[in-house]
């Protein structure tokens, strides 16, 4: 298992590389540049910007400065801050939704998935997984929006925007409840359908109908037996999962106007703020990857038919 | 693996073949849900392609001020918007939009995916492990991440194209269309991946299979042998995958049109026209819910077809 695991980590080092000389090279190769959107300054003051941020050097030497020195570099848009800094001060927020989405997802999609394998084709089994089939097509654009205008607006139960002002504080408040079920949800229903599927493989398996016949209770041949090979589907999708809960928390920030990463980023890209730009994409990046490797380590714990090769 | 087709019982008649594609009709018209999902979407693309024509005003760019944020009732049916443009005409409009970037984006990458599947899956071996290798790590890459700084870096690379034309005295412009060009081929770039791999499970299956070594053994060249035997074979998995790729492209379209990166207003298109609403959901309720709950419709629709396809095409289940 070291063995495994060091290599993939091994293996991470040139897609990072790459991933990192194809930002890099996208940004600085497209026309316009961080300072183009601003006011006309005068050829000295642009000197002067060029050579403080080090425009004025070559390309490759710019890339390799880059990926050297990448946390302490300057943000363009905001000098007084470095890469690392904006990072370490956003992440935590967005990192909270992502585990209070995933929480939910997991609690619930499970929930609902082993429900509904319990009574396959019976009204125990369609309620849910229409609802699931309802999750899944409702974007998280849609579902948030409808959310504040019902729980908020209509109902007044819960704040519509804002996610505790800068309070970290607190581990948890009203405020959190509709961004990270908004977020959470989409992959409730995904999970559910996938704990569905994996349970009606299971449950009609000659070891769970050993284990019926020895006397073990209905609920402890779901919890020890069932569900280690039922979550088996869950667990590999929890790698593209990850992904796209970034993704999604791009959106769930600007809709519920939380200070996060994700709406950094999306600025970032937008002010074309190359130093901010390359250190969140290679910080989500690397997250990705990991918590993948993660999961593929999960797999192999999980089920004793994989080895790790 | 229920609904086998009625099979004559009585002995001696003669029991007549089913062609996959007859079998897999007759499978997919009991399937209630899949046959809705399929009108519903012949009918929305029906009214978004040949609706503009009966709209007697051109609304969706028409803007009156006197009639700002109207609610839908007497000359406007679903209301109007904050600029005073008609929502009806609006959403017909934008579905013409998100059903095109759907459908081109589609193809874009069921091109690459079945030409990469195809190559991958057939010469095997070592081009197949460092082809599939390439996919995985692609898979790993924050694809959504690429998309995002692609729609922003090139954005302005049309006129830059533009320019490079006018020097060299031609009247070639792609500036007006750019946008939506480099929509089609940036979704197009991320959603080929999962197509190259099934198609590549069914062309390695395939391959060991008598008839495609009768090819080899008849000397038909390579190229024959894919275009004409391989490719056609692969194509049950492939439209059943194209009809789930649609709903997934037009997502990835809306997710970038609400975050201001995809199409460009005034054009609409359902991803913006849902923008707009949520931000002003306070005082115009309808300009979030029907292209909203339209859009989910939609996407629900084209995800029952596809399921239907699935179970109607699946060669496990038309084993009966």
């Amino acid at each position: 298992m070291l063995k495994f695991i060091l290599r993939r980590i091994l293996e991470t080092i040139p897609v990072l590389l790459c991933v990192a000389a194809m930002t890099f090279f996208m940004c600085r190769l497209a026309p316009g540049g961080p300072f183009d959107d601003d006011k006309q300054v005068t050829p000295e003051v642009r000197e002067l910007l060029d050579k403080q941020f080090n425009l004025d050097q070559p390309l490759y030497r710019q890339f390799i400065d880059y990926v050297v020195n990448l946390p302490s570099l300057q943000s363009f848009k905001n000098p007084s801050h470095t890469v690392g800094g904006i990072i370490s001060e956003k992440f935590p927020v967005s990192a909270k939704l992502g585990f209070f989405a995933i929480s939910i997802a997991l609690g619930l999609g499970v929930l609902f998935g082993v429900i509904a394998s319990l009574r396959p084709n019976t009204y125990i089994d369609y309620i849910p997984s229409s609802l699931a089939m309802i999750g899944i097509c409702l974007p998280t654009f849609v579902m948030g929006p409808l959310l504040i205008l019902v729980f908020s607006l209509q109902l007044d139960w819960f704040p519509p925007t804002g996610w505790g002002g800068f309070n970290y504080d607190q581990f948890f408040a009203a405020d959190m409840v509709l961004p990270s079920l908004t977020l959470g949800l989409f992959y409730a229903a995904y999970i559910s359908r996938l704990t569905r599927g994996g349970m009606l493989d299971i449950l009609t398996q000659d070891y769970i109908r050993t284990a019926r016949a020895k006397g073990a209770s209905g609920l402890r041949v779901i919890l020890r037996h069932a569900l280690r090979g039922g979550l088996l589907p869950v667990i590999s999708f929890m790698g593209p999962a990850v992904a796209g809960l970034i993704a999604g928390s791009f959106v769930i920030e600007k809709i519920f106007a939380i200070p996060g990463l994700g709406q950094e980023f999306v600025n970032s890209v937008f002010n074309r703020d190359y130093t901010l730009v390359l250190g969140v994409v290679m910080f989500y990046a690397t997250l990705i990857i990991l918590l993948n490797l993660i999961v593929d380590i999960l797999q192999v714990v999980l089920n004793p038919k994989l080895k790790f090769d | 693996m229920t609904d086998a087709p009625a099979k004559p019982d009585a002995p001696g008649t003669v029991e007549k073949g089913e062609s996959l594609w007859i079998g897999a009709w007759h499978r997919l018209r009991k399937n209630k849900m899949a046959l809705a999902g399929g009108a519903f979407i012949l009918l929305l693309t029906g009214l978004s392609f040949i609706g503009p024509f009966f709209l007697e005003h051109d609304y969706y760019t028409e803007t009156q001020l006197e009639d700002v944020l109207q609610s839908p009732g007497d000359p406007y049916p679903l209301g109007t918007d904050h600029l005073g443009r008609d929502q009806l005409g609006r959403i017909i409009k934008g579905g013409q939009i998100s059903l095109m970037v759907g459908l081109v984006a589609t193809l874009v990458s069921l091109t690459i995916g079945i030409g990469y599947g195809t190559i991958s899956g057939y010469f095997g071996g070592k081009v197949d492990s460092v082809m599939m290798r390439l996919v995985d790590i692609l898979y790993s890459l924050p694809f959504t991440i690429f998309v995002i700084l692609l729609m922003v870096f090139a954005k302005d690379l049309g006129d830059t194209i533009d320019a490079w034309f006018r020097a060299r005295g031609s009247d070639f412009s792609i500036s007006g269309q750019w946008n939506m060009l480099l929509l089609f081929v940036a979704i197009g770039a991320v959603e080929w991946l999962t197509m190259a791999r099934i198609v590549r499970g069914q062309v390695l299956s395939l391959r060991r299979q008598e008839f495609i070594e009768a090819c080899i053994s008849l000397g038909l060249p390579t190229r024959r042998i894919l275009f004409r035997h391989m490719i056609p074979n692969v194509l049950g998995p492939v439209i059943v995958y194209t009809t789930l790729t649609i709903p997934a492209v037009m997502l990835l379209e809306a997710f970038l049109s609400f975050l201001g990166l995809g199409v460009q207003p005034p054009t609409p298109s359902w991803g913006l026209l849902i923008k707009d609403g949520a931000d002003r959901m306070r005082e115009a309720w309808w300009m979030l819910v029907f292209p909203g709950v339209l859009f989910a419709t939609t996407l629900f629709s084209f995800n029952f077809v596809g399921d239907g396809l699935r179970d109607a095409l699946d060669p496990k289940t038309s084993k009966d």
